[in-house]
């Protein structure tokens, strides 16, 4: 299965940066949240910029358009004023892409907690991140420390409590009902 | 406390608010008590104390004795509000300001950069709150910022070039019609040569009007001439003083019918070539004709001359103004151009199309599209030449 698309991808307008201030921004927009779905569902996270042109995300081969190397930047530059990527360094060549907030994995791990039951039980981290169970689940192989920032999140928000952290081994997570 | 001045009141009575920058009022307090510098009274009491996105105000409101005092929150540099407490009769607000207003001066000079305000409704926190946000928005800067956005919005698309610099010098002039003759040259030799032929033809009818020749012949001179518009021109012969005022007029009335035809708008070099075509003897200069034009508002002719954002100099029905060019854009894209219920329809407009379709020069037809990506109407396809399209962009 491919990546769909959305209708305006296919517009010549919309690989034109436009001159229009309003239009402009909303077009940024676009193409921020374009460019972080296509980035989730192909688990892309290291943004090349000038690589990534000739992808079919930048590189529109049946309408004969193609996003330009400034413009590709302009995107990254929104993206990452609204906290969706972040420049690898100053001479703005790479980009890692944010797939999803700390909210966002937040709300997914204790859907799923809620989902398989495990609500009100303790389970391991590696449980949790690691076994088959959870293959194919979005946050399977999460890194650890990703991870303690989310039950951060889910602590904060009452929903889990985090026992042993740091502890590799060890550590895990209560769920609660909220 | 120096650093008030007195507020300008409307006739009513009331705090006059900078429309031009959208000032507004962010929260109102009664029943404060000003205070100089850190903790020192004053008679200033059982004020209003208005904040805006721009100012504070302290108001007395009593009837017959109002009275605004106002601080511009630009060189306010602090706000904090402490609540009532054991040793604390009254909530309070503490401002710390830098600099003077540049206006009169409300106060005398107590050489304090401080105030304080005590509050009797106990909203100290609201206030300073609402304040704080308006520093931090800083509504007074939003025209400078928007105009800065703006050109980097513009520049990262076509940047700096020879476009900023032909602006720059036609705005120094501020003639609308500098360099409107540029390209005129091969329209005067056209005009010569059929002017040459219009001489012909008058001598010819001159001297057929004079023998006893046939009257049908006469008839059919006069008619083609007619048609061909060439009746009675003006000459700077009849009348020097009163020379420019007929012309005016004689061009006003000329110019009525073609400016209707082409929707209320012509490029002036078609203008003038059109009505020198018909003049045929006794041309006008493209210098007195620019003089023409630029009597026309004294005589209360309803057509102005108006240089547009592409350089490109026309005559235009007052009344019409570019409502029409707008309107020709949006009726192409409602008929040719797709709907945005489904994007796959979307189709482009090219300065050509419209131009043939709306029945313009294909300048105006291309000023006409730039004028609608203005207003954010349609977008922009740049590969080959120009395109538009639906503003999709807008409504997505």
């Amino acid at each position: 299965m491919s990546f769909s698309f959305p209708s305006y991808h296919n517009l010549p307008p919309f690989y034109t940066l436009q001159p229009n201030l309003e239009t402009q921004t909303k077009q940024l927009e676009m193409w921020g949240s374009l460019v972080q779905s296509y980035c989730r569902f192909n688990k892309i996270t290291h943004f090349p910029v000038g690589d990534m042109l000739s992808n079919d995300l930048f590189h529109n081969k049946s309408i004969s358009r193609q996003v330009t190397i400034d413009m590709a930047r302009a995107i990254i530059d929104f993206m990452v004023s609204h906290g969706t990527a972040q420049w690898e360094g100053k001479e703005k060549l790479r980009a890692t892409i944010v797939l999803r907030t700390l909210d966002d994995w937040a709300d997914i791990i204790y859907n799923w907690a809620y989902r398989v039951g495990n609500v009100g039980t303790v389970v391991t981290a590696f449980e949790l991140l690691e076994s088959d169970e959870s293959k194919n689940e979005e946050f399977y192989k999460m890194d650890r420390a990703l991870f303690r920032r989310v039950m951060g999140v889910l602590e904060k928000q009452g929903k889990a409590r985090l026992f042993n952290a740091g502890d590799e081994s060890k550590e895990g997570v209560k769920f609660v009902e909220k | 406390m120096n650093n008030f001045a007195v507020a300008g009141i409307d006739g009513y009575g009331g705090l006059v608010l900078d429309k031009n920058d959208n000032e507004t009022i962010i929260h109102k307090s009664f029943h404060v008590n000003l205070y100089d510098g850190e903790d020192n009274r004053t008679e200033h009491r059982n004020l209003a104390a208005i904040a805006t996105t721009h100012r504070l105000v302290l108001a007395n409101e009593d009837p017959g004795k109002v009275v605004y005092y106002e601080v511009p929150l630009s060189i306010v540099t602090s706000v904090t509000s402490k609540g009532r407490a054991l040793f604390r009769k009254h909530g309070r607000v503490n401002l710390t300001m830098k600099g003077r207003t540049g206006h009169q001066p409300a106060f005398p000079d107590t050489r304090k950069d401080q105030m304080m305000i005590t509050f009797h409704d106990q909203d100290e926190a609201k206030l300073a709150d609402k304040i704080s946000k308006a520093l931090e928005e800083k509504a007074w800067t939003l025209a400078e910022r928007t105009r800065k956005e703006q050109r980097a919005a513009y520049d990262r698309v076509y940047g700096i070039g020879g476009i900023k610099n032909r602006q720059q010098q036609q705005a120094k002039s501020g003639d609308a019609l500098l360099g409107a003759f540029d390209d005129l040259t091969t329209l005067m030799k056209e005009a010569q040569r059929l002017a040459d032929m219009a001489k012909t033809l008058q001598t010819q009818q001159a001297a057929a009007q004079q023998s006893d020749g046939n009257d049908r012949d006469k008839e059919e001179l006069a008619s083609m001439m007619a048609t061909a518009g060439l009746v009675s021109p003006v000459t700077k012969d009849v009348s020097r003083d009163s020379y420019y005022t007929d012309l005016a007029r004689q061009l006003a009335g000329f110019l009525a019918g073609p400016l209707k035809e082409a929707k209320g708008m012509l490029q002036v070099v078609d203008a003038y070539a059109m009505y020198n075509r018909a003049r045929g003897t006794a041309l006008v200069s493209s210098d007195d004709f620019m003089a023409v034009l630029r009597l026309f508002p004294e005589l209360g002719i309803p057509i102005e001359t108006v240089r547009l954002s592409s350089g490109v100099s026309v005559v235009q029905d007052s009344a019409v103004g570019t409502t029409a060019l707008l309107e020709a854009v949006e009726g192409y894209l409602a008929r040719f151009a797709g709907s945005m219920e489904d994007l796959s329809t979307l189709t482009p407009v090219t300065a050509a199309a419209l131009a043939e379709e709306a029945g313009v020069t294909p300048i105006l037809a291309k000023e006409a599209l730039l004028l609608a990506e203005k207003k954010g109407l349609v977008c922009r396809d740049d590969h080959v030449g120009v395109a538009f399209y639906s503003n999709f962009m807008r409504v997505v």
